[in-house]
C-alpha cells in the first residue's frame, strides 16, 4: 500500500485502510456524507482537521489529486487535496479501491446543510448563482468539470450570497483554454444535473413549493452567460466614447473582478475602438480590503466592509485623511470591538467576516426600528444577546450537525452513517 | 438509415499548437458498434464531440444518415451521449430517473410517459418503473443509465470511455452488458476507449487513432491477430 500525503501523513497512516470504507467503525466517522455520489465518501477527523475520504480506483485517485493540486496552484475555487492511497488490500489479500483525501474547507457547508426543513426559493437561487460563478471561474482557468452538481460543490456564506467551491474533480480536464464547445458541453451537463438535483429534492418533499426545478436549472445558464459575457465579451464604440474603457473596468470591479489585461484595437479609419478583456482576476474587493486592513474575507463580505469603511470615514470627518489611516481607525473603533465582544462559546458559530456582515445588518435593522442611528456598542450588545445564540455552529457543522439537518439527511439517504 | 460518415475532418482546440484531429475519414454502418481506440489525447473524444455537435470541425464534413450535419445544432442531430451519469437520484423512482431530463426539452408529460414506457419495455425494465435505486441490481442500474439516453429517441449513441471510472471487478461485466444492450437495440454506436481488450470484446470494427490521425480500421479478429 502506498500513502502519498501532502501533510498529516502520520495521522493518515493510522486509518484502517485494510477495511472497505463503507465498513469503517462508526466511532471514527464524523458528520455527514456529502450527498449523491458514485463512490463511498466518509468524513473523519485527523489532528483537528475534518477530512473527506473518497474511495475510487487507484489511477483515478492519483489523477484527481494531481488535478486538484494544479487547480489549487491556479487559485481556482476548489478544495486543496491532502493525499491519496493506492494499492490497498484486505488482510486476506483481496484488492480494495484506492482513496482520495481532501480536507474540509472551514465554514463551508454541503448544500443539504443550508436548509433544515425544505429549501426556499431564495436559497435555491443563491445556490445556483454561486455555482454559476464557480463554473465561470473554473472555465476561465481552462477547467472542464464534466459533472457539475450541488453534491460536487461546497458552499460558504459570502455576505448575502454563497461562494461555491469544487470538491469533486474526477471527471475534470485541464486545458490551456476551453473551446466554446467544451464550455457548452459543461453547461448542458450542469443544466441536466441541477434539474435532477432539484427534482430529486422535490420528489422527497424537501423543496418549498415555490421552487421550480426547471426554472432554477435554466437560471444557472442565464447567470453563467451574463457573467461570461461581462468578463470576456468584446465591446465596440466610437473613438469619442473612450470613457467606456473606464466604465468596463468599473463594471468588472463591481462584480468582484480586476482587469489584468485588455486588448484595445482601433480600426484603420480611427473611428471605432474595440476592447476585449484578456485576463480577469476575481477577488477585487478581497484584495483591496486585505491591502487596507489585513482582514481576509470573501468578495461580497469584503465589499460590505469597504462600504462600511466609507460610511465611517464620512461620519467621522475622515474623507480627506489617508485611506490606510482611516482603515486603521475603523478597525479599532468598529471591526475589532464587534469580534472582541463575541463570547468564546459563540466563536465557532460563523466565520468572522460573515459575523461582521450580519452585525452590520443587525445595526441597520435596529436603527431603522429606532428611527435614529444606534451606536456600535449598543448594536454589538444586542447582536450578541439576541442573534448570535440562535445560529448553528457552522465551523463545527460537520462534526456536530443539527438534529434537524440530520433528520433531513436520513430521509434523503437512509444509508448515511450515524455520527 | 443511421450511418455516420466523416470525411477529412479536422479540429484544433484554442491555445494549442497542434491539431487535435487531423484529416480523419471513416464510415460507420447502420446499427454497427464502432470503437475508436487510442491513447489519451489521440483525438477520439473530440471526434465523438464533433459527431454529437458540441465541438465544431475546423474542416471536413460529418454526415448522419447521409445528411451533412455541419450546420445542424446539437439538439437536432438525434445523437445522444450515453452513460454520462450513472448516479440514480434517491427520491425518484426508475421512471422519474429515466425521464427527468426530457422535461428540460419541453416535451409534454404524456409524451415523456410514452417514451419511458417504451424504453422500459425495450430494456426489460417494465416491471421496475416504480422501483427505487436501492431495489435495483447492477445490471438494472446500467439499464436505467442507458434508458436515460434511449428516451431521447437517438439515431446514434456516442459513449466516451463509459468504463473509465469503474472498479476492475465490474468492468468486464458492464462492458459485456453494454454490448448486449446495443445488439438488442440495434442503434448505431460509437464508443471511445483506451483499452484494446475492451475494443476487441465489443466492437464490430475498431478504428485506431494516434495523434489526431486515423491509423487503420480493423475487424476485431483481424485486430486481435495484429496484437
Amino acid at each position: 500500500m502506498n500513502i502519498t500525503a501532502d501533510r498529516l501523513g502520520s495521522a493518515i497512516a493510522t486509518l484502517p485502510w485494510r477495511v472497505p470504507l463503507a465498513d469503517w467503525p462508526r466511532e471514527l466517522l464524523v458528520g455527514l456524507p456529502r450527498g449523491i455520489s458514485r463512490h463511498v465518501v466518509r468524513f473523519v477527523e485527523l489532528a483537528g482537521v475534518v477530512v473527506a475520504v473518497k474511495e475510487t480506483e487507484d489511477p483515478i485517485a492519483e489523477r484527481e489529486h494531481d488535478l486538484l493540486q494544479v487547480l489549487s496552484q491556479l487559485d481556482a475555487p476548489a478544495v486543496a487535496p491532502l493525499g491519496y492511497i493506492t494499492g490497498r488490500c484486505t488482510p486476506d489479500g483481496e484488492r480494495l479501491p484506492g482513496a482520495l483525501l481532501t480536507p474540509h474547507l472551514r465554514y463551508s457547508l454541503p448544500y443539504r446543510a443550508l436548509f433544515s426543513q425544505d429549501l426556499a426559493a431564495a436559497v435555491a437561487r443563491r445556490l445556483v448563482d454561486a455555482l454559476a460563478v464557480l463554473l465561470v471561474r473554473l472555465h476561465l482557468a481552462g477547467f472542464f468539470w464534466g459533472d457539475v452538481s450541488l453534491s460536487n460543490a461546497l458552499f460558504r456564506r459570502d455576505a448575502d450570497a454563497f461562494a461555491a467551491y469544487l470538491v469533486d474533480a474526477e471527471t475534470g480536464e485541464l486545458h490551456a483554454q476551453l473551446s466554446d464547445g467544451q464550455r457548452e458541453h459543461d453547461l448542458e451537463l450542469a443544466r441536466t444535473n441541477i434539474a435532477g438535483d432539484f427534482l430529486d429534492l422535490q420528489a422527497g418533499g424537501l423543496v418549498d413549493a415555490s421552487v421550480d426545478p426547471l426554472a432554477v436549472s435554466n437560471r444557472l445558464l442565464e447567470r453563467y452567460r451574463e457573467l461570461w459575457q461581462e468578463l470576456t465579451g468584446p465591446e465596440e464604440f466610437s473613438m469619442d466614447d473612450r470613457w467606456r474603457v473606464d466604465d468596463r473596468v468599473r463594471r468588472l470591479n463591481d462584480i468582484g473582478f480586476d482587469l489584468g489585461e485588455l486588448t484595445v484595437t482601433t480600426d484603420l479609419d480611427g473611428v471605432t475602438t474595440r476592447i476585449e478583456p484578456k485576463v480577469v482576476e476575481p477577488g477585487h474587493h478581497t484584495r483591496r480590503l486585505r491591502r487596507l486592513t489585513g482582514i481576509g474575507a470573501q468578495d461580497n463580505q469584503a465589499r460590505r466592509m469597504l462600504n462600511d469603511l466609507d460610511s465611517y470615514r464620512m461620519a467621522t470627518g475622515r474623507t480627506d485623511e489617508d485611506e490606510h489611516d482611516s482603515a486603521m481607525a475603523w478597525m479599532s473603533d468598529v471591526y475589532r470591538p464587534v469580534l472582541d465582544a463575541v463570547p468564546v462559546e459563540y466563536a465557532d458559530r460563523l466565520e468572522p467576516a460573515q459575523l461582521f456582515h450580519e452585525f452590520l445588518d443587525h445595526r441597520w435593522y435596529l436603527s431603522e426600528n429606532a428611527g435614529h442611528d444606534v451606536s456600535t456598542p449598543e448594536a454589538i450588545r444586542s447582536y450578541v444577546d439576541t442573534v448570535l445564540p440562535a445560529h448553528p455552529r457552522e465551523e463545527a457543522y460537520l462534526r456536530e450537525p443539527s438534529t434537524g439537518a440530520l433528520q433531513t439527511l436520513r430521509t434523503a439517504d437512509p444509508d448515511s452513517p450515524t455520527p | 438509415m443511421s450511418t455516420v460518415t466523416l470525411t477529412d475532418v479536422a479540429h484544433r482546440y484554442p491555445a494549442t499548437a497542434h491539431a487535435s484531429v487531423d484529416g480523419v475519414s471513416f464510415h460507420v454502418r447502420d446499427g454497427e458498434f464502432f470503437v475508436l481506440l487510442g491513447p489519451a489525447g489521440c483525438g477520439k473524444s473530440t471526434v465523438l464531440r464533433m459527431i454529437h455537435g458540441t465541438e465544431r470541425p475546423a474542416g471536413g464534413t460529418i454526415e448522419i444518415g447521409g445528411q451533412d450535419v455541419s450546420k445542424v445544432p446539437t439538439s437536432d442531430r438525434d445523437v445522444t451521449l450515453a452513460f454520462e451519469n450513472y448516479a440514480l437520484y434517491p427520491h425518484m423512482d426508475v421512471a422519474e430517473n429515466m425521464g427527468f431530463a426530457l422535461r428540460l426539452t419541453g416535451i409534454n408529460e404524456d409524451e415523456i410517459d410514452r417514451r419511458v414506457t417504451d424504453a422500459a419495455a425495450r430494456l426489460g425494465l417494465s416491471g421496475l418503473l416504480r422501483a427505487r435505486h436501492d431495489e435495483l441490481d447492477g445490471l438494472q442500474r446500467q439499464k436505467v443509465a442507458l434508458a436515460r439516453a434511449l428516451v431521447r429517441n437517438p439515431r446514434v449513441f456516442v459513449m466516451d470511455e463509459p468504463l473509465a471510472n469503474l472498479a476492475p471487478e465490474v468492468r468486464d461485466t458492464t462492458r459485456d452488458q453494454i454490448r448486449t444492450l446495443q445488439q438488442e437495440l440495434g442503434i448505431t454506436t460509437l464508443y471511445a476507449t483506451t483499452s484494446a481488450a475492451d475494443a476487441v470484446a465489443v466492437a464490430d470494427r475498431i478504428a485506431v487513432l494516434d495523434s489526431g490521425r486515423l491509423v487503420a480500421v480493423h475487424g476485431p479478429e483481424e485486430f486481435g491477430q495484429l496484437r
